[in-house]
């Protein structure tokens, strides 16, 4: 199996106790079967034995077999809880991000703080309005839409960030690419930036519910129309997300994203929910 | 006076009969107790080897020097004897911890074909037992030495100066107390002067800093089983140098 670039970010959390049970499972088997994964994982280890004056083994070892054997037994309630937790933290983040127009960028480690999933390193925040103001507020519909994202700074630079949002009728609304307009946004790492473009929401938008979708394909993967189309199509039909759910390119079928995403974790993606009121009279 | 005599009631295994109608029934505190109590003995087995004969001759199983491998078999010998079916089959009156050994044995000794190298032969001179697999638990049994040792010593002392050196003095002494003097973190939160949350926070940190120090200095170079033990050594010695 390939060494995929944020395993060794991801094994030292698991290691140190800061990687989500209900990701364990998966880069256990990863590790099992990535010798590259699996020397990263014996030499953070060993590391650890000699950080805790060890030599054969580090209580934090012992512990860490412990939560996995048990994380799944019946009756256990803390990793829903430690989701439910992550996302409140999510939805903080909409808040706070307001700040970025207003000059008070947060760090990295206010953005880890809050809890973002584990493996996502996309953040996406919506705002509208004079002065801006989180999204998650809801919009009217006579102002403007903006974004700011969040790449993590261990991340490849450079990527090309596509926003979309379908409406609670089914339409598929174009941010970056638009129909007439190819051009996506090339990302920046480690700060929260300005996705530097503006949605006049009276054009095309209807009051009522907005779900937006951010994805961050491989570095050199351009994303089309027709695929944020068929991306939409599938999404449409999905049932509404719940705390803890997988990121939405996850959710999907294979089918619909293998094109720009031929392995799940080359994709990074995120979505967050609006809501468009009435124009003042 | 008087005197309070409490009766304790116990299972044969010694556990309490609380204890092992949990267990049996799979309640988490229960299971979790069991776990408590057990996992440094099968630890041991699994991390410093033990001995057992096949086929008429003996040979030793050189304990597990990939932490995934000893993690990962840890984890299975509990696994299988924590399954419903392992469970409700215990009577309480055999001692557990033997047979959990025998279960953390029999996992190792399913890799006995395919992975010789963990499993040289110890000498023709030890009797046969007619072809079956005897084994003998002796966690004392030593490694090797790894020959990469003498090629790394100096990488790794220049590694671990170089974290501890860039460490503010109050991380350092909660390095020297919690892993080179062995306090609790009671007692070293007490030491300090700072709440027990705070030191749990700072190791935490700590050993976050620790691994991405390791891995922007390119570790790649050492070999991981002479880094536990070359970097313990040099734990204490260069602590005991910065703090003096």
């Amino acid at each position: 199996m390939r060494f995929h670039h944020r395993m060794p970010r991801r094994i030292d959390r698991y290691l140190v106790g800061e990687l989500a049970p209900r990701h364990h499972g998966h880069l256990l088997d990863h590790v099992r079967s990535c010798e590259a994964c699996r020397l990263h994982y014996d030499r953070a280890s060993a590391a650890l034995r000699v950080f805790e004056g060890r030599d054969s083994w580090s209580p934090a070892e012992l512990d860490r077999v412990g939560a996995r054997l048990f994380a799944s037994s019946p009756g256990d309630e803390n990793g829903a809880s430690a989701t439910r937790r992550r996302w409140i933290g999510l939805t903080s983040t909409a808040v706070m991000t307001t700040a970025l127009l207003l000059w008070l960028r947060p760090g990295r480690d206010h953005f880890a703080a809050r809890g973002v999933d584990d493996d996502t390193t996309l953040g996406i925040q919506a705002m509208c309005g004079r002065p801006l103001h989180s999204a998650e507020e809801g919009c009217r519909i006579d102002e403007e839409l903006t974004f700011a994202y969040w790449v993590d700074e261990d991340d490849i630079p450079a990527r090309d960030l596509v926003i979309f949002g379908v409406d609670e009728h089914g339409s598929t609304m174009y941010y970056a690419p638009t129909p007439a307009d190819p051009a996506t946004i090339a990302t920046k790492t480690g700060t929260w930036e300005p996705a530097n473009l503006a949605v006049q929401l009276a054009v095309n938008h209807r009051p009522g519910g907005v779900v937006i979708y951010a994805l961050l394909p491989p570095a050199g993967i351009s994303v089309s129309i027709q695929e944020i189309d068929r991306f939409a199509a599938a999404l449409v039909t999905q049932p509404p997300t719940r705390l803890g759910d997988l990121p939405w390119v996850r959710r999907l079928d294979t089918r619909f994203t293998e094109s720009v995403c031929p392995h799940e974790d080359d994709c990074q993606s995120v979505e967050l929910s609006i809501l468009l009121r009435e124009a003042l009279p | 006076m008087t005197t309070r005599i409490s009766a304790v009631v116990s299972a044969p295994n010694g556990w309490s009969k609380d204890l092992l109608a949990g267990f049996r029934s799979g309640e988490r505190w229960a299971l979790t107790r069991i776990y408590e109590l057990n996992v440094a003995t099968i630890a041991a087995i699994l991390r410093h080897g033990f001995q057992f004969s096949s086929r008429g001759h003996h040979h030793r199983f050189v304990g597990y020097h990939s932490a995934f491998d000893f993690q990962d078999a840890l984890h299975e010998t509990f696994r299988r004897a924590f399954e419903p079916r392992a469970r409700q089959g215990y009577d309480g009156i055999r001692p557990y911890g033997p047979y959990l050994a025998t279960i953390a044995r029999n996992i190792v000794l399913r890799s006995f074909r395919a992975r010789e190298v963990l499993f040289p032969a110890i000498g023709d001179d030890s009797p046969d037992t007619g072809g079956q697999s005897e084994h003998h638990h002796n966690p004392l049994a030593q490694t090797k030495a790894s020959p990469e040792r003498a090629l790394h010593d100096a990488q790794v002392r220049e590694l671990l100066k170089g974290f501890l050196a860039q460490l503010e003095a109050s991380d350092r002494e909660i390095v020297d107390l919690r892993f080179a003097q062995g306090m609790s973190q009671r007692d070293a939160a007490k030491q300090i002067g700072m709440g027990r949350q705070r030191i749990r926070t700072r190791e935490l940190k700590l050993r976050k800093l620790l691994l991405a120090y390791l891995h922007r200095r390119s570790e790649s170079e050492l070999v991981a089983g002479a880094l536990s033990v070359l970097l313990g050594a040099e734990l204490t010695s260069t602590l005991l140098g910065s703090l003096s």
